[in-house]
């Protein structure tokens, strides 16, 4: 694996990089780490997220964003990227009627719009990170934008947006932004999708069940995997399992233990499919037990640090 | 911590329990433990889960069909039989849309060609919005089936899922505002005529919006509206209905959280919200504790670990104390009544069948 691209070597080379995984597996930090470090070797970097509360900001001690670039961190500005948000933009750009749109469309009303039209949000998000990547003009352009992009099924669904609309019978301004947004999507010199998973052998088999489908169905390919919460070696006496133990043992040892094994187990899976995707980054981030916030400035040194993830 | 007999008499006295938490915690199994505990102690328990993980679904039997299927119990590890009974299905969005398309369109023939509609088809089993309406709508419905007495309503696994409880009847928005109409009518009449003169803003930016999508998306959804007016109408009724029965106190919320620094902001940003709408949250569960019994445990077991190891587990153990600590202080500061506390240990995120999900459920 060790011919495999490096982190800093994604970092540097990419303009938009997608970070998916399972829910509640540490996209999110993953995400914010990745932009500390592009930042550190000297890139601007626009970290986006879309949820309904912001996930990023209060990571840097900030109050919620919301749909306004924010300075975050020196080299970092964070948005929260929303529907409405950008189909304003959009509308916004194209009709060049943003009063009459704030009349009319700033109301909930627009949410249940924008949800009723099958695709139409996923089409204006990736809209609204191809124009920030790749239309807007240079000297305000980031040079690295990462996307904590949702879980798995709904990154999915977002992917094939551009498919299904190209294919759809749609017509005018919007069909045409959308085959630039895919071809965009398609750059896979400056485009690709990291997918997160912990070493836990259920979540590495839906992690391999699920990467072959982005590759078929995504115009964004995979770059990446990283294993983050690798448990740390217990050392030597604490994995031999001793007659003394039993019954009686601790409750916490036996945990860490299986938690140990699990993590190997899942290991072992995921090296084997290395093979599958020769050429991408494999990467292993260590369990930090717990992560307070605000991050520390340098939080992407502790975090980032590579864990034996290498036979 | 509370004490067992406390979360017994929760279980015992409520009709409705809601579980909500942000993606992630492990909603769905803190449900199935709280209803299986329920179960066991004498209640007909109905599990309305949205979206269950594929090995917690086998574990209790859960296959297609939103109707409630019986799951078999199992004695508990003192080999005392279920008192109770268990049920559980997983919401069919689908099948609870078209029975309320059935129910309040105004004839058959306008439900046929609602649900023939390919808007209908798209909206009815992929979007968010309806999936928590229709979750609300089962609710409602096993609420009145004598055969449950405990309803435990596992909510949609998204931070949106408190939207639909502020305005449970999300399509009635069309229906208030005038909004809708400016954009629906004269893209209609567009339609109708081939062309047409647009006047006024809204009307204008509607016919910008159309040109952009190349405007066949906007007109169908005009015509989906207008076709669905009397069925909205009985969404909302069912949506008011559902209000009542959610702020009764024989309902309770109970949040779900796990102790990182982000499920506590989750949790704490729910509680809030619930309280704001006057819904009773009763109690809080956090899953994915570490398993140790006290600081003596822990401090016998890390000293003989290798540092990095050790860092690790106690930085776990005390962040773990700090968030559960805040979410008590925030959670009791919105009302006085104490609330209760479920602590459930880390399982390795492994449930192999509904005998370890009943050790677990009759463990804390």
């Amino acid at each position: 694996m060790s011919q495999g691209t490096s982190l800093a070597q994604l970092l540097t080379s990419r303009k938009l990089l997608f970070v998916t995984g399972k829910g509640g597996i540490g996209k999110t930090l993953v995400s914010v780490a990745m932009a500390q470090a592009a930042a550190a070797a000297g890139l601007r970097v626009l970290l986006v997220e879309s949820s309904s509360r912001d996930q990023i900001a209060p990571l840097f001690g900030l109050d919620p964003v919301g749909h306004s670039e924010t300075v975050a961190a020196p080299g970092i500005t964070c948005i929260n990227l929303n529907t409405a948000g950008n189909f304003r933009e959009y509308i916004t750009k194209y009709l060049g009627k943003k009063k009459m749109f704030d009349t009319v469309f700033s109301h909930r009303v627009v949410q249940s719009f924008f949800n009723t039209v099958p695709g139409l949000a996923e089409a204006m998000m990736l809209g609204r990170l191809y124009y920030t990547c790749d239309v807007r003009d240079v000297d305000q352009r980031p040079d690295l934008v990462i996307f904590d992009s949702p879980a798995s099924g709904h990154f999915l669904s977002l992917m094939t947006t551009p498919d299904a609309i190209v294919e759809s019978g749609l017509a005018g301004p919007m069909l045409r932004d959308t085959q630039k947004v895919r071809d965009f999507l398609r750059r896979k010199n400056d485009v690709g999708v990291i997918y997160v998973c912990t070493p836990e052998p259920l979540v590495v088999s839906e992690a391999m069940d699920f990467l072959p489908v982005i590759q078929e169905k995504s115009p964004a390919k995979l770059c990446g995997v990283i294993v983050n919460r690798i448990p740390p070696s217990l050392g030597h006496d604490a994995t031999r399992q001793s007659p003394a133990h039993g019954a009686g043992e601790s409750r916490l040892l036996s945990f860490l233990r299986e938690r140990s094994a699990k993590s190997a187990a899942a290991l072992d899976m995921v090296r084997v499919s290395t093979q599958q995707f020769p050429g991408i980054m494999y990467l292993g981030l260590r369990d930090l037990g717990f992560v307070d916030d605000p991050l520390p400035s340098d939080f992407h040194r502790t975090f980032l640090t590579e864990e034996a993830l290498h036979p | 911590m509370t004490s067992p007999s406390e979360i017994d008499a929760l279980l015992e006295s409520k009709k409705i329990i809601v579980m909500v938490g942000a993606g992630g915690v492990g909603k769905t199994t803190a449900s199935a433990l709280l209803a299986i505990r329920a179960a066991m102690a004498g209640r007909r328990v109905a599990l309305l889960s949205i979206d269950p993980a594929k090995r917690l679904a086998s574990a209790l039997g859960l296959g297609l069909g939103h109707e409630m299927r019986p799951v078999a119990l199992m004695p508990a590890p003192d080999k005392s039989a279920p008192r109770g009974s268990l049920h559980a299905s997983m919401l069919d969005q689908k099948a609870v849309f078209d029975r309320m398309v059935r129910l309040h369109a105004p004839s058959e023939k306008i439900a046929e060609r609602i649900m023939r509609d390919p808007l209908y088809r798209a909206a009815s089993t992929n979007l968010s919005g309806p999936l928590e309406y229709m979750a609300l709508a089962r609710l409602q419905e096993l609420t009145q089936d004598k055969d449950f007495d405990l309803v435990i309503l596992d909510t949609p696994p998204d931070s949106h899922a408190l939207d639909f409880l502020k305005r449970p009847n999300i399509l009635a928005g069309f229906m208030e505002n005038r909004v809708m109409t400016w954009l629906i009518k004269p893209v209609l009449t567009m339609g109708k005529l081939g062309l047409g003169r647009l006047i006024g803003v809204g009307e204008k930016l509607a016919g910008g919006v159309a040109s952009l999508t190349g405007f066949s998306a906007l007109r169908s959804f005009g015509e989906f509206l207008l076709l669905m007016q009397e069925v909205i109408e009985g969404f909302h009724k069912t949506g008011e209905q559902v209000v009542a029965t959610l702020q009764d106190k024989k309902t309770a919320f109970i949040l779900v959280a796990v102790p990182t620094r982000a499920a506590e902001r989750s949790a704490v940003f729910l509680a809030d919200q619930l309280a704001e709408m006057d819904y009773r949250v009763d109690g809080l569960v956090i899953n994915r504790c570490l398993p140790v019994a006290s600081a003596t445990e822990l401090a016998n077991v890390t000293a003989s670990l290798p540092a990095a190891a050790r860092d690790f587990v106690n930085a776990r153990y005390f962040g773990e104390d700090k968030v559960i600590g805040n979410l008590i202080k925030n959670l009791s500061s919105s009302r006085k009544k104490n609330r209760l506390v479920v602590r459930i240990e880390d399982q390795g995120a492994d449930f192999h069948d509904i005998d370890g999900l009943t050790r677990l459920a009759l463990s804390f």
